[in-house]
């Protein structure tokens, strides 16, 4: 039976959010795959659209698809652990559409502006020119602007109820670092191994330590609705998974360390930490096969989303990342298609599935289902992981052979590098990536559509609910 | 280190972590539904990571630190599952409790 539920007025601007993320992920997918066409057609839409603003717009939407759904996440999930509406929703749905305007004007920046004279003027209005946070820094301090808010609504919150649970108490602390790394994309240093330490900071800490937390809580939160594990476990389970991967993250940092001038033992201390992050994902793994054996489910879709979220962070970041992260192989891998490869994996892994989840879990709610699933789903499920797992073997082949040829044999020189890009192993690996990058993105196209049927659904059942009650529209 | 050494060396240790991950599904799989061919399949998983480390050891360029670390890491990933799935049930049955 249908029922629709009302809704707090922050969960109505998390499924704006959710709206927005989707539709991002959606440009990313384009973006890619212009950046994807071009390895293959150099010529493809070169005069309006280089290839590095291609590649801007792939990996600094992907940062906002997954950014906009981490804050729908919690719009949607904290009510119900406080209680009640979170503080301050006139602000945050401010924000929301100053966000949708930012996004929009940093967009047609990149897409038609693309280049500034290299003054002050360029760093405040057309790019700051730091990979991952280019926007420029009007954008960026309406960012800060923002997210402080976001900080507002869930600290403001909790301290209006005067009662916190444990999952609440690790997302209010993981706000803290969240907020104040951001601060790191404003700084302009002239000297580029002290630009590049920080920037690490910012951009390793936001993807192995802050955003771990974020969707760890996100998940413990998710658990306890689809599988309806008991809060005690939930929390249990979230503090040893954050103490893990917080004492193999921080440090790990150091692998990042080896091009831009840090002292020598950062090799080490980074190799070394780096290396023990698949165990706390083995430990991830051990908990989804234990909960898929033990709990029943509501909602399909999130269910097997947040399974995958624990198998594909263990492949993405665990599998991926160990082959490359030991100093003497990252010295040659480092920068390649392999760590594109690396990087593929691992976000899809550690974050898209996760955001996925919710994004079912909440339109289930938003909708009233009992239950959810269907056919729909299960393709867009089977699509987009083939695509993905696809394109990161095909990064895979290709970065090997970029490694093999450019760095260890031909010792890095320009001609090493030309060389290497015309290996057949690299040639067939960037064709198989495009091929299964259109895998993908139709994989895409009908998971964008199925949580849009079911919202539509939804929205029928609010005007009818009796008649679709009957038909058992959306449920099954 | 070669050029090929150093391709085959990472690929060993990408194999490396991907038998401990099947090691680690498979034994979970194996004790929560109680079959035990899913249990052979477990420890099929862990003798070939141990074979994977034991061709990395004697046969890589890796530092020696690097191969004690790596011997130290495959000890870990026997007991992770086991230590994992034992305090899970643990976990659930006083988390039942509680709740």
């Amino acid at each position: 039976m249908t029922r629709v539920p009302s809704l707090y007025s922050s969960q109505s601007l998390a499924l704006r959010y959710f709206t927005l993320s989707v539709a991002l992920f959606g440009v990313m997918i384009v973006f890619g795959l212009i950046a994807a066409t071009k390895y293959i057609h150099p010529g493809f839409l070169a005069q309006p659209l280089p290839f590095s603003m291609a590649k801007i717009m792939h990996i600094d939407v992907l940062v906002l698809w997954l950014l906009t759904a981490f804050m729908g996440s919690l719009f949607w999930l904290l009510p119900s652990e406080f209680k009640r509406d979170l503080v301050g929703m006139r602000a945050a749905n401010v924000v929301f559409w100053l966000f949708c305007i930012t996004i929009a004007a940093v967009a047609a920046t990149f897409l038609f502006v693309q280049y500034g004279p290299g003054t002050d003027k360029t760093l405040w209005l057309v790019n700051q020119g730091r990979k991952y946070v280019e926007e420029p820094r009007w954008a960026a301090i309406v960012v800060a602007i923002g997210i402080a808010v976001f900080v507002y609504n869930i600290v403001g919150t909790a301290i209006a109820v005067k009662r916190i649970t444990g999952v609440t108490w690790v997302i209010i602390l993981n706000l803290i670092p969240l907020f104040g790394l951001y601060m790191l994309a404003f700084p302009a240093m002239t000297n580029m191994a002290v630009d590049q330490y920080w920037w690490w900071w910012l951009v390793h800490f936001w993807v192995e330590a802050t955003w771990e937390v974020l969707i760890g809580s996100i998940v413990a939160l998710v658990l306890m609705r689809v599988m309806n594990t008991s809060r005690n476990v939930v929390e249990t389970w979230l503090y040893i998974e954050v103490a893990l991967v917080l004492a193999t993250g921080v440090l790990g940092i150091g692998h990042h360390y080896f091009w831009m001038g840090a002292p020598k033992y950062w090799l080490g201390i980074g190799g070394f930490f780096s290396a023990l992050e698949p165990l706390p994902l083995l430990g991830m793994v051990i908990h989804a096969v234990y909960d898929a054996g033990e709990h029943k489910m509501t909602n399909q879709p999130a269910f097997y989303w947040t399974m995958l979220e624990a198998f594909g962070n263990f492949i993405g970041a665990g599998v991926w990342g160990f082959m490359i992260t030991l100093p003497q192989i990252n010295l040659f891998a480092h920068g390649t298609q392999w760590t594109a490869s690396h990087g593929h994996l691992a976000f899809w892994g550690a974050y898209g599935c996760g955001v996925i989840a919710v994004i079912y879990l909440a339109v289930q709610e938003a909708g009233g289902y009992a239950q959810i699933g269907g056919r729909a789903w299960k393709w867009a499920f089977g699509l987009l992981n083939v695509g993905m797992y696809g394109m990161g073997g095909s990064l895979l082949i290709a970065g090997m052979a970029q490694a093999f040829y450019e760095r260890a044999i031909g010792g890095s020189t320009f001609n090493a590098f030309v060389a290497a890009q015309q290996t057949p192993w690299f040639v067939e690996g960037i064709w198989m990536r495009w091929v299964f990058g259109l895998l993908f993105a139709a994989g895409y196209a009908i998971l964008a559509s199925n949580l849009i049927a079911i919202s539509r659904r939804s929205r029928v059942a609010a005007a009818a609910p009796a008649t679709l009650a009957v038909e058992g529209a959306g449920t099954r | 280190m070669t050029p090929m050494g150093f391709v085959v060396d990472a690929i060993g240790l990408g194999f490396f972590a991907l038998f401990g991950g099947a090691y680690g599904l498979l034994y979970a799989a194996s004790e929560l539904r109680g079959e035990r061919r899913l249990g052979y399949l477990a420890i099929a998983s862990y003798a070939a990571q141990s074979a994977v480390l034991l061709a990395v050891v004697t046969l890589s360029a890796l530092g020696p630190i690097w191969k004690v670390f790596l011997i130290g890491s495959g000890i870990a990933y026997y007991f992770i599952p086991r230590v994992t799935l034992r305090y899970l049930k643990n976990l659930h049955a006083s988390g039942e409790i509680h709740s």
